[in-house]
């Protein structure tokens, strides 16, 4: 692709598009805004293809950590320029326990794949506690760090760290005992 | 700075650190340790593929089709643009430098040239004859050593990007295979008990259900299904004996060709399942159908 290879950028687009503005959207929750994210997102996985390092994580993956990272940026600014208040929690996440619906796309393959993948992180994510489920989601989604959760949360600093250490270390178990069972 | 920290503490920051990178004096002692444990590193990496596949949990949002049409246009112009400027892989360089020539210009000679003429101090006269041959002679092997340097750096540069290309390439292709992998499994087999939907009216859709009892996998797939006025959607019900109402089972909306693929996970007695359904609901779907289904299949019908 950094060969100047536009056919392979529009590949890559076409695949995870619906993926990196689900990101941006989710985090700036605004269209348009979004839209210049899933831009950036690409463009700079344009640029920097050559950092890519396969064995270490998915395309989806590398683009979702870009998409994820520029709309935190954004998130960032806006909270700094407006002094507005951290942003509402985050929506409940997918269950395993009750249907969810996946959007509609032209690529069905695609959409089938999109939502084992959601549902499989969304099942490792139910394993955790509420409250771990919920710290995870505030770092993520919410670009908070763990002290501006601790205010949020109204619990001590070292509470959360330790909350989100053990969320962490417990979701990444299970996510690996996921891709096994799949690869099985 | 990562003195401040015993390796047991630093391994402890590794988890909040791939989740929410710190710029703090934890994540700096952080970054410096890991620079130089192997150990951490790859615990590291290990919590960012995790953390990086949270992602996923993004409710779905597909881009409005103009809207996906014209930022990728926008990408390929840009994309085009820079190509034709700088070329990925092959930095410029000012005119008249060493390393800036033309694809046909001959790599050493000119610049043998130009730096004796320009760059080069003449060498004082007791060097005689042999001296001054002897300096060409190594500004001849420096320039030969410094232009093979170059050329091999953009050569492996080269293979480099040819690599990342194909394995973003391979990686997509096994990503798509296993997805129609995971499609078929999900249509096909001895644990899959279909259900045919009917259209109730005159309207011509058709659908059916695939439900996988071994991994409560429900799938449907529908066909001529029209567009959804504008701020309504489907929304897929599952009547069973063990609810009172209808579940509902999320909304879908059909693609330009009137297909659709709708996907949900719910755990259900094989003996529960009455009948599926599917009915036009206000967009985001409602806690219970607000109108009469358009399509219904029977449990007991097939």
């Amino acid at each position: 692709m950094a060969q100047g290879d536009e056919h392979a950028l529009g590949t890559l687009f076409d695949r995870w598009a619906t993926l990196v503005n689900s990101v941006a959207v989710r985090i700036v929750q605004d269209p348009d805004e979004a839209e210049e994210i899933v831009e950036d997102t690409f463009w700079q996985a344009w640029r920097q293809a050559d950092r890519y390092e396969g064995e270490r994580g998915t395309v989806a993956a590398w683009l979702g950590t870009i998409a994820r990272s520029r709309a935190l940026d954004r998130l960032r600014a806006h909270r700094r320029s407006r002094e507005e208040p951290w942003a509402q929690p985050p929506a409940e996440h997918p269950t395993t326990s009750s249907p969810e619906p996946i959007a509609h796309t032209s690529d069905p393959a695609r959409d089938a794949e999109h939502a084992d993948q959601r549902e499989r992180v969304a099942r490792a994510l139910d394993a955790l506690s509420a409250e771990q489920r919920e710290t995870i989601l505030l770092a993520y989604f919410g670009g908070l760090s763990q002290s501006e959760i601790a205010e949020r949360c109204g619990l001590p600093l070292g509470t959360v760290k330790t909350r989100t250490r053990l969320a962490m270390e417990k979701l990444r178990g299970l996510l690996a005992t996921l891709d096994e069972g799949v690869r099985r | 700075m990562s003195n401040d920290f015993t390796h047991d503490q630093l391994r402890e920051m590794l988890a909040t650190e791939a989740l929410h990178p710190s710029s703090g004096a934890e994540g700096e002692a952080v970054r410096m340790h890991v620079a130089g444990c192997d150990a951490c590193a790859a615990e590291l990496a290990g919590y960012r593929d995790a953390a990086a596949q949270l992602a996923f949990l993004a409710p779905a949002e597909p881009m409005p089709a103009a809207r996906e049409r014209r930022v990728r246009d926008r990408l390929l112009t840009r994309a085009g643009a820079g190509r034709e400027g700088v070329r990925p892989g092959r930095p410029a360089a000012p005119a008249g430098s060493p390393i800036s020539r033309t694809p046909d210009e001959p790599d050493i000679k000119p610049r043998i040239d130009d730096r004796t003429r320009e760059g080069v101090a003449p060498m004082p006269r007791r060097f005689g004859g042999g001296g001054w041959l002897a300096a060409a002679a190594s500004i001849v092997v420096l320039l030969g050593t410094l232009s093979l340097f170059v050329a091999q750096r953009r050569e492996l540069q080269g293979l480099r990007q040819r690599v990342t290309t194909a394995t973003i390439a391979t990686q997509t292709l096994a990503s798509d295979l296993a997805s129609r992998d995971s499609l078929i499994e999900t249509l096909i087999g001895p644990q899959v008990e279909i259900v045919q939907l009917t259209a109730t009216g005159d309207r011509p859709p058709s659908a059916r259900m695939f439900w996988n009892r071994e991994t409560d996998r429900w799938t449907l797939v529908g066909h001529a299904l029209g567009a959804p006025p504008e701020g309504r959607t489907y929304q897929l019900w599952l009547i069973t004996t063990t609810s009172a109402t209808p579940v509902g089972a999320g909304t879908f909306a059909p693609d330009s060709s009137g297909s659709a693929v709708h996907t949900a996970t719910y755990p259900l007695e094989r003996d529960a399942l009455v009948a599926i359904a599917v009915s036009e609901e206000p967009a985001g779907g409602s806690p219970q159908p607000t109108t009469q289904p358009f399509l219904v299949g029977s449990a007991s019908s097939e």
